[in-house]
Formats: structure tokens, sequence, C-alpha cells
């Protein structure tokens, strides 16, 4: 029972278009995991099927070991869910749709109220139990959805674009408390994105393309997969420098707008060795570490565009879809 | 227990909406008035000629409640195509919550508006110079409260197919009209053709 989500196989077409290809992978309990990948990749709908909110059209999916087709009520009793278009009550007060949530999930009435203040307390909106939502701001609203989704203390929590459409400090406060829960409750997190950056303050990381899973491993080993780390170093005394570099370190020095570069395995560890034994002097020097962007160009030879107008219309086109199955 | 908390949640969520929502209110009540004034002024004119025996306003009233009750209880299970549209619907769809719990809460929470309303047309009958007699009082309720009932499980049959408010709406329309003006509300159905 380490695995919290055991996924095998598990395909899904609409109309004949295959919108998630035949993928397995394995979650770890405490883990935060992370489907990275352009619109449209599949990675909605995946959750959709874990969820339980769609069904496969082929493949096994288990959650908490329960299966998401014949044990729905389970797996639903096991998760908790941040969707990536709002789905809060924007007529009821913040408490009000906790407290929804909670009855819904047979949450006790004692109880209640101590999980309530912890989870609103948690996202920093306590003093606000008593507005109604239409007063909160896009922000306010994700958090809320967060605490939501906590209340009934999920082993797994789906966060599907949790900071779609969110301004940078917003989505790094959101991060905070993310990496909180996981610190604080050792809880499974599950989620989606299409932000490089985001990416990398996940524990592992699946990229999927075309529904299609083309890399898993934690995001440093899928750097290390790309190539090395990256130095760049101005000078004066440029031609000594480079000589040294070649010839004591064996690097192939590549020179670039008058910086010379060269790709070194592992940066961190290779600076302070540089800077001891470097008999040429250096004015700057810079380490910079292969990006997510990176590795993506790399697996499907095209780079992540970022395109949030079109992602709600492909969220719509699925939800339509759903409803006809 | 956890079935009948369910029904009790989603039925309760339906009157905080509708608590909240004054115009919703006010203007679900100002309709059927406003029917009664001109309707009742222009029909009664021209049916005067024909042998009525009773006031035209005494006629029409239970049929303005009935009228307002199916309105009203159509009306409210628009709530299901708003929680689709908004997606409020996903939260209670993940929930493991029975399905026909579900769709109890919703029903009963469209007939409770609906039924509340037709209550205080109730009330409002005297003001209005119509006489109801006591002793039908409770099983005019007891029809309201069937009527309520089954309009509003029309009405999420209706709305639980539907994808947007605009087209439910229409939908409305098209099935609430004719039941209205067939049903003997407005005028004698003796003259009907059988």
């Amino acid at each position: 029972m380490n695995n919290i989500i055991e996924v095998k196989n598990l395909a899904r077409q609409f109309n004949g278009l295959t919108a998630v290809d035949h993928i397995s992978f394995e979650v770890k309990k405490g883990e935060i995991f992370g489907f990275l990948g352009p619109n449209g990749a599949g990675k909605s709908t995946t959750i959709n099927m874990l969820s339980t909110l769609l069904i496969p059209t082929e493949g096994d999916a288990a959650i908490n070991s329960f299966d998401v087709l014949t044990r729905r009520d389970d797996v639903r009793k096991s998760i908790g869910l941040v969707f990536q278009d709002p789905s809060l009550d924007d007529r009821l007060t913040a408490e009000e749709n906790l407290r929804f949530h909670a009855k819904l999930y047979g949450v006790p009435k004692e109880e209640y109220k101590k999980r309530m203040e912890e989870v609103l307390r948690l996202v920093d909106l306590w003093d606000r139990k008593e507005n109604i939502i239409k007063t909160f701001s896009g922000g306010m609203k994700r958090r809320l959805e967060i605490a939501r989704g906590l209340i009934h203390y999920p082993q797994v929590l789906f966060l599907d674009e949790p900071t779609l459409g969110l301004d940078p400090q917003t989505r790094a406060h959101l991060w905070e408390y993310i990496l909180r829960l996981k610190k604080e409750r050792a809880m499974t997190i599950f989620m989606t994105t299409h932000y490089m950056n985001e990416a990398e303050n996940c524990d592992r990381i699946a990229v999927i393309d075309h529904g299609k899973i083309v890399a898993l491993d934690t995001p440093a080993n899928l750097k290390k997969q790309v190539g090395g780390d990256i130095i760049s170093m101005t000078s004066n005394q440029k031609a000594e420098l480079k000589n040294e570099l070649e010839k004591r370190y064996k690097k192939e020095v590549k020179e670039k707008d008058g910086f010379l570069q060269v790709e070194v395995e592992d940066g961190e560890k290779f600076l302070p060795r540089l800077f001891n034994e470097l008999t040429a002097k250096i004015d700057s020097i810079e380490l910079r570490k292969p990006t997510l962007d990176d590795v993506f160009l790399s697996l499907t030879g095209r780079a992540i565009r970022e395109e949030e107008a079109s992602d709600k219309e492909h969220m719509r086109q699925h939800m339509r879809m759903r409803r006809r199955t | 227990m956890q079935f009948i908390q369910t029904i009790y949640t989603i039925w309760q969520r339906e009157i905080i909406r509708y608590w909240r929502d004054k115009t919703r209110i006010v203007s679900t009540l100002f309709m059927p008035l406003m029917f009664l004034v001109i309707f009742g002024a222009g029909l009664s004119k021209t049916l005067a000629t024909g042998n009525f025996g009773v006031d035209f306003t005494q006629f029409m009233y239970p049929g303005i409640i009935a009228m307002s009750v199916m309105s009203v209880a159509f009306f409210s299970t628009i709530s299901t195509v708003w929680d689709r549209e908004f997606g409020f619907l996903k939260e209670i769809l993940v929930a493991p919550v029975s399905r026909v719990a579900v769709a109890f809460g919703k029903t009963l929470g469209a007939t409770t508006i609906a039924s509340i309303q037709a209550l205080i047309l109730l009330i409002l009958a005297p003001l209005i110079g119509v006489a109801i007699h006591v002793a039908v009082i409770p099983q005019l309720v007891i029809f309201m409260l069937l009527l309520a009932f089954a309009i509003s499980g029309m009405g999420l049959l209706i709305s639980s197919l539907m994808k947007t408010t605009e087209s439910f709406g229409l939908v409305m329309q098209v099935l609430i009209f004719p039941m209205f003006f067939i049903s003997g509300a407005f005028f004698p159905l003796t003259a009907v053709p059988s």
C-alpha cells in the first residue's frame, strides 16, 4: 500500500479522438505528483477519470486501492478536488460553501466547526468567512476551493491547474499553502499545470503530450537528461581562460556574445573547484541550470505555450462531450 | 441517514439562494397579480355577455395561484442549469452521495419555493376580494403541494438535459403556456371542442 494512485493502461476517446492514450503510472503516498503538458494534452481528462467524473474507455485506475469504476463512492470520499474552472456557489458565503461540502461528505457536526476554522486559517480566509463569494477575488476563490477540498480530510488532493489566471503574487502564496500541506499533513497531491516553473515544485513529474506520457521522473533527473549546467564567463584574459578550461578540465568552450560558455554536469560543485584552481582572472560568472522548458522542448520538439483563453474553451468542450456519453 | 442529510443539504441551499434574491421574490409575486388585473379587467368585460354565474376574479383566482405555482416551480429548477454553467454541479457530482437524494433535494427545493409563493397569494385573496371558504383551504394546500412537486419534477428532468439557461427558458415557455391556456384558468373550458 505504498502507492495511493495506480493507473494501468488508462485510455479515453471522445468521438474517435484519443484524449488519453493508454497511460500507466503510480503515485506514492505523500508526494506531489505533477502532470505537465500543453493545453489539450489530456491532463484534465485524466483527472476527470480519476475523480469518477468520466468513465475511461479502457484501462484500470485505483485510488487508495479503490477501483474508480466499481468503488466510486469510496474513491470520492478519498479525494479532494480543485477544478480548473471555479466551482463555488457565489451567492453563498464562504462558510456556507464549506458547510454544504462538509455535509455532503458526512463530516460530523462537532468536527465541522473545528475543521472549518482550521482550513480557513490555513488559507487565510478566516476573517472573511461571513462574506458572500461574489465579493471575493479570483485568488481568494481559489484558496477557498482548496480549503473546501481539504475539509473532509481527503487522502489525495487533486489540483487541476490551480494557479491558472492568478497573478504572480497569489500564485506564490498558493504554492506556500500547497507545500505546507505536504509538509504538515503528508498529503498526496496530484496536480496538473502547464507552467514550467511550477512543475519544479513537484516531487515527480509526468510530461504528457498528445495523451501519452513521454517522460516520468523527478524534475532534477528530467533536467539531467537534457544536458548539463551552463556556465558563462567574461574575462579580460579570455585567451588564457579559454586555454586553461580546455586543457585542465577538458571542456569544450563556446564563445557567444563575448561570453565563454562551458557545459558541466554538476555546476554547484564545479564552480568552487574552478575558483580554487583557476589562474586566469574572471570578471563575471553565471551558472544557468536547464529548465523544464528545455526538457519539454527536447522531448517533444515544441515549446509549451500558454494559451489561457483557449484553455477554458477546451474544458467546455470536454464537459459537453462528457455529457453526451 | 446520509440520504436524508443530502436531501436536506441540497434543499437548504436552494432556499438560501431564493431568500437572498429579493428581485426574484418580488417579480414572481408581481406576475400573477398583474395577470389578474390585466386579464381580469379585459376578459371580464368581453365574457360578461356569457352566462358566467360568478364574479370573474373569483373564477380566475384559483387558476392564477395554480399558474403561479407552475411557473415558479418550473423556473426554480433552472438552478440546475445554472449550477452546470457555473461549475457548481461538478462539486455536487464528485460528492460521495446518492444521485437520487440530489434529485429529491432539488425537486423539494423548487416545491418549497413554489408553495411559499402560493401561500402568499392565498393569504392575499381576501384583500383582493376573493372569498375562500375556510373548509377548502386544507384541500387547496394539498393540491398546491402536489402540483408544485409534480411540476418541479418535470422541470428538473428538463433542466438536467439543458446546457444553457437560454434554451431552458425557451423550453419552459413552450411547455408552460399551453398548459396555462388549456387548463381552464382564464376561461371556462366548455367552449373547447371535444
